[in-house]
């Protein structure tokens, strides 16, 4: 069992990298590695609520975000916005979904060193 | 196995390559009948608990659970009597995520988790 | 306490260097006297698997360089099969390159440092 910090850095559009991301995170934490994750760059476009239905929204996108969900039964976490990402984006004011929470660098530098490894998809 | 479509009544709905419903919307208990009879499984309330229980987790989830995902939602949900590989391949013997996500209709589930 | 590398390959092997860095890499942890317990492919570094691959002989062919070398070495060589058949991409019959899955990586990945690339 490891602690595993993974960093997702890639937009929702990026439909493979965004979803081989959440595999991996899934994947790690089934065979029991203690995962967190820091939400970064592009990837904090992964929070912003996704359409119900795919036709509606403006891309043919999967919602893979409702597998987020999952993190809960895999005790998976904390899950970390990186807040300077999330400025330079003028998603400030974003409302997190539940069980995510902002860091700012000093927080995430924290979470690095906690980890024993970092993963970056 | 591999077939192009499935007989409901009087349909013939499409499958995908696996041999899984091409369309999610298709779905109704009479479908995993048909698929049930398919792979010679004689479906009991047992069954059926896991047939629903897979399709709530795809609605909430958006995904198909694998089997190390679905013994632990099962855990959690229905305690560890039911959430736990043996009793589930007892009811499902090809492989619980891999058939119970078939009869509910939902996508395959990915190989690799 | 021997340290043992799993090593973590994402990019193309032709859209990026990251395949040749890869092989550098791991020829410097033997030489070196330590261990690698893993070589994994995932995302388009599954590209890699393709038996068709076809490249002018004075081009290195940097997948198969990898393959032979982790023959050679008898390092487990796996790559991530979701990923592959996502992108349609089926390995030939004796590939160098084991089929596994993601669950693989991870069981493997304990008491290891992972390095990507």
């Amino acid at each position: 069992m490891q602690a595993i910090l993974l960093i997702q850095t890639a937009s929702p559009f990026n439909q493979a990298k965004a979803r081989e991301a959440l595999d991996l995170a899934l994947a790690l934490a089934a065979v029991e590695h203690q995962v967190s994750m820091l939400f970064q760059d592009d990837a904090v476009y992964q929070l912003l609520p996704p359409a119900d239905n795919p036709t509606d929204a403006p891309a043919p996108l999967k919602a893979f975000q409702k597998s987020f969900g999952l993190f809960a039964l895999y005790d998976m976490g904390p899950c970390l916005v990186c807040q300077q990402s999330l400025n330079s984006r003028g998603l400030a004011e974003l409302v997190l979904p539940e069980g995510f929470r902002l860091a700012d660098s000093a927080q995430i530098r924290t979470a690095m060193q906690q980890a024993d490894q970092l993963i970056r998809c | 196995m591999t077939q192009a479509f499935i007989t409901v009544g009087e349909q013939s709905l499409p499958l995908d390559k696996h041999g899984y419903l091409q369309q999610l919307s298709d779905w109704t208990p009479e479908v995993a009948l048909a698929f049930a009879r398919l792979e010679q499984l004689s479906l009991t309330d047992a069954h059926w608990e896991v047939i629903y229980f897979v399709r709530e987790f795809y609605q909430q989830f958006n995904t198909s659970p694998a089997i190390r995902l679905l013994v632990k939602a099962m855990a959690e949900k229905l305690g560890p009597d039911k959430g736990n590989s043996k009793y589930l391949f007892l009811l499902f013997p090809e492989g619980p995520a891999k058939q119970a996500t078939r009869l509910a209709g939902l996508p395959k589930p990915a190989k690799c988790l | 306490m021997i340290t043992r590398f799993s090593l973590l390959l994402q990019q193309s092997p032709f859209a990026g260097q990251s395949f040749a860095s890869a092989l550098q890499f791991a020829r410097a942890v033997l030489a070196n006297g330590y261990q690698l317990e893993q070589i994994f492919l995932y995302e388009d570094a599954v590209l890699a698997v393709q038996p068709g691959i076809d490249l002018p002989a004075d081009e290195p062919d940097l997948a198969a360089q990898l393959a032979s070398f982790c023959q050679q070495q008898q390092i487990p060589l796996l790559y991530c099969v979701t990923a592959a058949e996502k992108r349609g991409i089926y390995a030939a019959e004796h590939s160098p390159f084991l089929a596994a899955g993601l669950a693989e990586f991870a069981m493997r990945l304990t008491g290891t440092k992972v390095v990507q690339f």
